[in-house]
């Protein structure tokens, strides 16, 4: 019997998420430039392939598949090889088309009979918003969200979000956080004058998860989650602070309080 | 094989395809991702298509074009065919 989780492959973040993305869910990966979006939403993919045995579509808009290859060989990672074994399709296509298939044939239908996936990375959705007037985005999201799940296929869908340090704004003004059943955002974290990453999970319908902002690195290996920023606040509002934490001996000692 | 090497575009329209079997789009857009203009990409394209390398299916209002993986690798061994002929 398949696990009701769809795991990432990456230790870390599968605990954080209590075992994995509940399977066949539409997932939202939301950050800025930089932020390691595509690294991850491949590992993601790579890691389905060859740890659990579970196909995958990488989807672009915007990157062409040459680049892509390229850049997954430095972390060591073949997909040429993976497409030649019909384990994986990376496609290349524009965002409207997505669009304009909805009546009849869908787009990923060929690719979908081809490589019989359970996986799907769509890179990235915020290309599709584009080509979508504003009052009839969520609809049209909608339609490819419901899409994805009819194809049964747990998928992580990326979303660039403008806003380099602060808030990830764009999600909720979109309307979007309410047709996926999780969240996860990436973003830059600035702390003592260095540049660090904080990976948090937003939203996780249906289950239980970690609820700190956790720091993470791209390494040569890929994604690397770290400890949770615990000594810190004000991280989501970009502006962290350190907290004070004072023992009841320091207070006592100092003479800010007195033995009762 | 004269067919398939006669232009710079089709040769353009190949490598692009090659180095991105998965690409599927308008030709429209095609020409734009090769930096050339629609007209001049489309008679290009329709050899390629009847040589069968490229493949055309309709998509709501468009029309797309994509890779046949299998007729690619047959040109492949063509064309190393023909170029190891070339150093006979």
């Amino acid at each position: 019997m398949m696990d009701d989780r769809a795991k990432t492959g990456i230790t870390e973040l599968d605990n954080m998420l209590r075992g994995g993305f509940m399977r066949g869910d539409a997932v939202l990966l939301a950050g800025s430039a930089g932020m390691g979006k595509t690294t991850l939403g491949l590992e993601y993919i790579i890691n389905g392939i060859t740890k659990y045995r579970e196909n995958g579509l990488y989807v672009t808009f915007e990157q062409l598949p040459s680049q892509i290859y390229r850049d997954s060989a430095n972390f060591g990672w073949q997909l040429k090889k993976m497409e030649e074994e019909d384990t994986l399709r990376v496609i290349c296509t524009s965002p409207n088309l997505l669009l304009e298939a909805s009546d009849g044939e869908h787009l990923f239908d060929s690719f979908i009979d081809e490589v019989h996936p359970k996986r799907i990375v769509v890179d990235s959705l915020s290309h599709l918003a584009m080509f979508v007037p504003q009052n009839e985005l969520r609809k049209e999201m909608y339609k490819f969200v419901m899409y994805l799940k009819t194809k049964h296929l747990s998928s992580l869908l990326l979303w660039e979000s403008p806003g380099l340090m602060g808030q990830v704004q764009s999600i909720t003004e979109e309307g979007i956080s309410f047709l996926v059943d999780a969240i996860l955002i990436l973003k830059p974290v600035e702390i003592e004058s260095s540049m660090r990453k904080a990976l948090g999970i937003l939203k996780l319908r249906g289950s239980d998860h970690d609820k700190r902002l956790t720091e993470y690195e791209i390494t040569s290996e890929g994604f690397k989650l770290r400890k949770p920023f615990v000594e810190y606040e004000g991280i989501m509002s970009g502006s962290p602070r350190k907290i004070l934490r004072v023992s009841e001996a320091d207070l006592l000692k100092s003479g800010l309080i007195k033995r009762r | 094989m004269p067919k398939l090497l006669s232009s710079e575009i089709k040769a353009e329209i190949l490598i692009l395809y090659h180095m991105n079997p998965g690409l599927i789009d308008t030709p429209e857009a095609l020409a734009r991702r090769i930096g050339r203009g629609q007209v001049e990409v489309t008679k290009d394209l329709e050899d390629l298509l009847i040589l069968g390398i490229l493949r055309k299916k309709p998509l709501g209002s468009n029309e797309v074009v994509f890779l046949d993986r299998d007729r690619d690798r047959d040109i492949q061994k063509l064309l190393k065919a023909h170029i190891e002929s070339l150093g006979d």
